[in-house]
C-alpha cells in the first residue's frame, strides 16, 4: 500500500528498460584489495589484522578518487558493525544492545532478530577473548550524477575465540548500503553466512 | 534465518576421509562445517505495492499516456520474502474517475500512471506504491539481459502472427522475443485474456527466480540499477531505486502466490469486454493486503 504520507511514484522504462537488474556493463573489476587505514580500536583480544577495503565494480560514472573513497568509508561502516557485533567489548561478554550501528532502524531490528548470526550473542558468555584474523570488504557502487549513492559491500570477516568455546569462526556476506546527501552511508539490509570449526 | 546444509558429496567425502583406514594415527583431516543463513532489507512500508503493465507503445509513443496490454498488481513482502501477484484482464469494463466507464487500461491513456493506480485501487482495494510501464522491446530486452527464463506452461499454443511454431507444454526456456510472445498471446488460449493474464505472471515469476540466482553476482543489482537510472521515466530517486531493487532480489519464488480477476465476457458498444468478478478483485485485495500471500484463487 502507499506509504503514509507518500504519493505515487512511478517509472516508465523505455527500450532498454528495467532491463532491470541486468544486462548492463560495470567499469571496474575486483582489483585485489589493500589495507585502508584502521580507525577501530583494537579486538579483545589484542591488536587487530587491518581492514582492507577496496573498490569492486562501479556502475555509473564515479572518478576514481571519488570510488576510492567511497570504498573506504562504506568499508569503515561495515568495520563498525564488525567491532560491535563481535571484536569488541568486554570478553565474556552479555551486552550486545549496541551491534547495530549505522544500521537503519528497519534493518536494526531484523537484525537483533537474527541476533545469533549477526553478533557474538549466542557465544558470548563462553568466549574469553576475540582475535580478528581477516576484515576484509569489497564494494561494488552504484553512482548516479557522478556521485555514489548505493553500495554492495562483500565482506569476509574471521576470527579466533578462546575459552569455553574455542573456535575459528568466518562470517561472510554482502551488506547493502545506500548514502544520504552527507555522505553518510548506512546498512539497509544484508545477506549473512556463519561457519564455525 | 535459514539453515544451509551441506551438501551430500561433501558430506560422503568427508566420511569417506574419516572412515579410510590410515598408516600412521594422526588428527582427522575433515571438518563438517555448520553453516547458517540469514538476510534482510529494509524497506518502507513491509509490503510493497507495485503496478507492473506491459504498454502497446510504439516506436516514438509516450509509453506513460497509452494503452496498457498487461496489467499486474505485485505485492512484495520485505518482512517475508513473500509475494502476490493479482492479474487484471486488460479488457475489464470499470469505472474510471472523470471518464465514465471503459475498458480498464484506457485509464493509463487518459490519465496516466496516477489515473492508472486509481482505477486498480477502485477494483482491487490496493493503491500500488509504484507504477512501472514497460514496452515489448524492453520486456525482450531485460529477459535477454538477464539469460533468458523458464516458464512452466500448462497448455500448448501457438500464434500464427507471433508464434507460428507454437509453445510446448511444460518447462520451456524462453529468451526475449519468446517472453514477449508468451505474454501477448490470447487468441488460441481458451480462456483468452485471463489465460494470457496467467501467462504474464508466469513470465513474471521467471523473471524473479533467474534474477534472484544471479543477484549475488558482483555488481550485479548495481549495474541493473544504472539501467534502470538511464532508461526509465521515473520520479524515483536512484537511492529508492536500489532498495527497491534489493527488495525484489529477495523475493522467494517459491513463496510467490497468483491469481487472476476472473469475469464474464460482454459486448458493449461493438466491443467484446470483460465483465469482471469485483467480489472476487476485493476478495484478493483484502487477502493479500497485509502480507503479500494470496489464498486459493
Amino acid at each position: 500500500m502507499r506509504a503514509p504520507g507518500g504519493r505515487l511514484r512511478w517509472a516508465a522504462a523505455s527500450v532498454s528498460a528495467v532491463a532491470l537488474l541486468l544486462g548492463g556493463c560495470t567499469s571496474s573489476e575486483d582489483p585485489a584489495p589493500s589495507p585502508t587505514s584502521d580507525p577501530s580500536g583494537s579486538a579483545s583480544g589484542g591488536e587487530q589484522v587491518p581492514l582492507r577495503s577496496a573498490v569492486g565494480t562501479v556502475s555509473g560514472r564515479l572518478k576514481p578518487k571519488l570510488s576510492e573513497q567511497a570504498a573506504t568509508r562504506v568499508g569503515t561502516a561495515v568495520d563498525r558493525w564488525f567491532q560491535a557485533a563481535y571484536l569488541s567489548g568486554d570478553y565474556p561478554r552479555g551486552d550486545f544492545g549496541t551491534a547495530f550501528p549505522g544500521f537503519t532502524d528497519g534493518a536494526s531490528k531484523d537484525a537483533r532478530k537474527d541476533r545469533t548470526l549477526l553478533t557474538n550473542a549466542s557465544i558470548g558468555g563462553d568466549v574469553e577473548t576475540v582475535t580478528a584474523d581477516l576484515r576484509q570488504v569489497k564494494v561494488d557502487l552504484l553512482a548516479a550524477d557522478q556521485k555514489p549513492v548505493g553500495a554492495t559491500a562483500r565482506f569476509r570477516l574471521v576470527f579466533t575465540t578462546t575459552g569455553t568455546y574455542a573456535k575459528e569462526v568466518t562470517v561472510q556476506g554482502r551488506m547493502f548500503l545506500t548514502a544520504n546527501r552527507a555522505g553518510a552511508w548506512h546498512i539497509f539490509g544484508y545477506d549473512v553466512t556463519r561457519a564455525s570449526k | 534465518m535459514r539453515a544451509l546444509k551441506l551438501t551430500a558429496l561433501l558430506a560422503v567425502l568427508a566420511v569417506t576421509m574419516l572412515v579410510v583406514p590410515n598408516s600412521s594415527v594422526s588428527p582427522a583431516q575433515s571438518l563438517l562445517v555448520k553453516v547458517q543463513r540469514a538476510s534482510g532489507v529494509d524497506v518502507s512500508p513491509d509490503v510493497v505495492w507495485i503496478m507492473a503493465i506491459g504498454s502497446d507503445a510504439r516506436p516514438g509513443q509516450d509509453m506513460s499516456h497509452t494503452r496498457g496490454d498487461a496489467l499486474q498488481l505485485i505485492g512484495i513482502n520485505t518482512r517475508t520474502g513473500a509475494a502476490a501477484d493479482i492479474g487484471v484482464p486488460r479488457d475489464s469494463w470499470v469505472s474510471i474517475e472523470g471518464h465514465g466507464y471503459d475498458k480498464i487500461n484506457a485509464s493509463l491513456y487518459y490519465g496516466g500512471p496516477q489515473l492508472m493506480a486509481r482505477s486498480i485501487a477502485n477494483l482491487i482495494g490496493i493503491e500500488p506504491d509504484y507504477v512501472v510501464v514497460t514496452g515489448f522491446k524492453g520486456l525482450q530486452k531485460m529477459v535477454n539481459g538477464i539469460g533468458g527464463i523458464t516458464v512452466d506452461n500448462p497448455v500448448a499454443f501457438t500464434d500464427s502472427a507471433l508464434k507460428p511454431e507454437g509453445f510446448k507444454a511444460g518447462k520451456i526456456r524462453l529468451r526475449g522475443y519468446d517472453a514477449m510472445a508468451f505474454s501477448r498471446i490470447r487468441h488460441n488460449l481458451l480462456r483468452g485474456d485471463f489465460d494470457r493474464s496467467a501467462n504474464q505472471q508466469r513470465t513474471l515469476i521467471g523473471i524473479l527466480k533467474q534474477i534472484r540466482s544471479r543477484a549475488d553476482r558482483p555488481g550485479f543489482m548495481e549495474a541493473g540499477v544504472r539501467s534502470v537510472i538511464e532508461n526509465m521515466d521515473t520520479d524515483l530517486s536512484p537511492v529508492e531505486l536500489f532498495r527497491i531493487a534489493q527488495a525484489i532480489a529477495r523475493v522467494d519464488p517459491r513463496k510467490v502466490t497468483h491469481c487472476v480477476v476472473q469475469g464474464g465476457i460482454g459486448n458493449i458498444g461493438g466491443a467484446s469486454v470483460v465483465l469482471p468478478d469485483v467480489a472476487m478483485a476485493r476478495r484478493f485485495g483484502d487477502q493479500a493486503r497485509k502480507d503479500a500471500t494470496l489464498g486459493p484463487c
